[in-house]
């Protein structure tokens, strides 16, 4: 059901960059949008980089960085998890965790076991 | 910085160079650049500062996701009129491959299915398919109000402007769905839009609709937007209204309507079947931080009003009367009566309600206040439907954070 059969002129804002500035004759419906510059919050915990690399294939880091203060260790994994089950986000379940723990350390409750497994350096 | 998404006036020009200055300088020293220096408004809950940020076709509105976009209105731009100008109209999307240019030439709406003959209809061909028809109507987020959730839950952090009101222009999706011929049997209508998931794992966003409601003759495939073409990021070229539901019917760049003889399931129904749930149930609650035993779609708008005129700690004067005014909507029954009460919910006064627009528009309201001690006081407002439906003091949860519509109040000083 995704567009099937229909030519139309799409320019994918991955990454808010890649817009090909019309196809056909420029109108007021051809757009540009603002550069996105949310940013995640940079940590030491391995989940950090699973967060840059996988949650931001699909949305912004602002999805994150505005929910709630305070969540907890099985709130974040839950919401984590809804993107793997509901969404199809590209995680297993060691992504999961390890996400979880980077989310609700970062984001949400401060006191979170397992936080202090730290990623190792490359 | 701004306390509140309850109005305040325009930001004057001096006033936003301050509030870009104040955002330069916390990022000069040191300060989380998390929102960069862009003018902002705090909504009234933890985490809320939103940036402002213009949008293609639109004034500056509150950021509340940048991919994919989602903007809120900021609450002052309802004390404007009973009808949202489209350069403020809030933006939702749930799939980050968005159109960002839509070429008339090869666009086509199909309809097919359980239909008889299977369409594919241009623009053009949709303008001459029947005479046009206009209908003012709510636009309502399911979440709107969702950060004000307690305990909070997670989602887009929406103070109380995804909503708008609309003159939405088009014609009924009756005149189609006759046109194309629907089958005997035919049970709902799926909608789907030219957006798309970024990955094939993910579920396109699809809604459906039971065949009697699509059938309804109010149900719009519009055009026109309060006199213009409908802004791309609400729709353009073409957006199904649905008066008295919830935002989330109202695709956008509709592109392809299914009949369908089953209730609609599988993967791509994921936002009928899994998301924009909320317990089946009255009040479409549940005892806060539980899980729902049965949950149903989102359906409805309910009543709810707002008081537009004074901002969270607005001050009054004394005897003096000050002219108070505000909003009101519900699913379609019309506003039947708008109070207010500055005694917590003790005493209650009838305000006058405005010229109607419509059963499925905001009903502008006023009423005259008229302070009689200085001190703090709270200002309360409720409206009740010609349904009868009224709102209830104390705000129901679920845990999307859907619906919400208690009574709103209002912290004012009288000095």
């Amino acid at each position: 059901m995704r567009g099937r059969g229909l030519a139309i002129v799409i320019a994918l804002c991955m990454a808010g960059g890649l817009h090909s500035p019309g196809v056909g004759a420029a109108d007021a419906h051809d757009i540009t949008l603002p550069a996105e510059t949310a940013v995640l919050k940079v940590s030491p915990l391995a989940g950090y980089q699973i967060a840059v690399q996988k949650c931001q294939i699909c949305h912004s880091a602002d999805y994150i960085n505005l929910q709630p203060p305070g969540m907890s260790l099985a709130q974040w994994t839950a919401e984590v998890l809804k993107m793997k089950a509901a969404y199809g986000a590209p995680i297993d379940e060691a992504d999961v965790k390890l996400l979880g723990i980077y989310l609700a350390s970062t984001y949400g409750d401060a006191t979170v076991p397992g936080a202090e497994r730290r990623s190792t350096p490359e | 910085m701004n306390s509140g998404d309850e109005p305040d006036p325009p930001a004057p020009a001096a006033r936003r160079v301050f509030l870009r200055q104040a955002g330069m300088a916390l990022t000069a020293l040191g300060g989380m650049p998390l929102l960069g220096d862009a003018a902002t408004l705090t909504q009234p809950f933890d985490n809320g500062e939103r940036e402002l940020i213009a949008y293609p076709q639109k004034r500056p509105l509150l950021r509340i996701t940048t991919r994919p976009p989602h903007l809120e209105t900021p609450f002052a731009v309802f004390n404007e009129g009973a009808i949202t100008p489209n350069d403020a109209f809030f933006v939702r999307y749930h799939l980050a491959n968005i159109p960002l240019a839509v070429d008339l030439a090869t666009y086509r709406l199909a309809v097919r299915g359980k239909v008889a003959t299977e369409l594919s209809l241009s623009m053009a061909d949709l303008r001459t398919m029947a005479s046009p028809v206009d209908v003012v109507a709510v636009n309502q987020c399911s979440g709107n109000s969702r950060g004000f959730s307690q305990p909070r839950v997670f989602g887009s952090q929406l103070g109380n402007g995804s909503m708008g009101n609309a003159r939405w222009s088009g014609i009924p999706l009756k005149t189609v769905l006759k046109k194309a011929g629907v089958a005997a049997g035919a049970k709902q209508v799926t909608f789907n839009g030219l957006d798309t998931p970024v990955l094939p794992s993910t579920p396109d966003f699809i809604k459906a609709l039971d065949l009697d409601v699509a059938l309804h003759p109010d149900v719009l495939l519009a055009w026109g937007m309060n006199g213009k073409d409908i802004p791309l990021l609400n729709g353009y070229p073409l957006k199904l209204i649905v008066p008295g539901y919830f935002g989330t019917y109202w695709v956008k760049h509709l592109s392809e309507i299914t009949v369908i003889d089953e209730p609609f399931a599988g993967h791509d129904a994921w936002f009928m079947t899994t998301g924009y749930r909320v317990p089946d149930n009255e009040c479409n609650c549940v005892a806060p931080g539980t899980v729902p035993a049965k949950t149903t779609p989102i359906s409805k708008l309910k009543v709810r009003s707002f008081v537009t005129s004074v901002t969270r700690n607005s001050t009054l004067k004394v005897g003096h009367r000050t002219i108070i005014r505000g909003i009101a909507f519900d699913s379609g029954s019309g506003i039947k009566k708008v109070e207010l009460s500055s005694d917590r919910g003790h005493q209650w006064q009838e305000a006058a309600l405005a010229k109607s627009l419509g059963p499925y528009s905001f009903r502008e309201w006023s009423m005259p206040l008229v302070p009689t001690a200085p001190g703090p006081f709270e200002l309360r407002v409720r409206a009740t439907a010609v349904s009868g439906e009224t709102q209830p003091t104390e705000a129901g949860w679920n845990p999307a954070g859907y619906a919400r519509n208690a009574i709103e109040s209002l912290n004012l000083v009288a000095v």
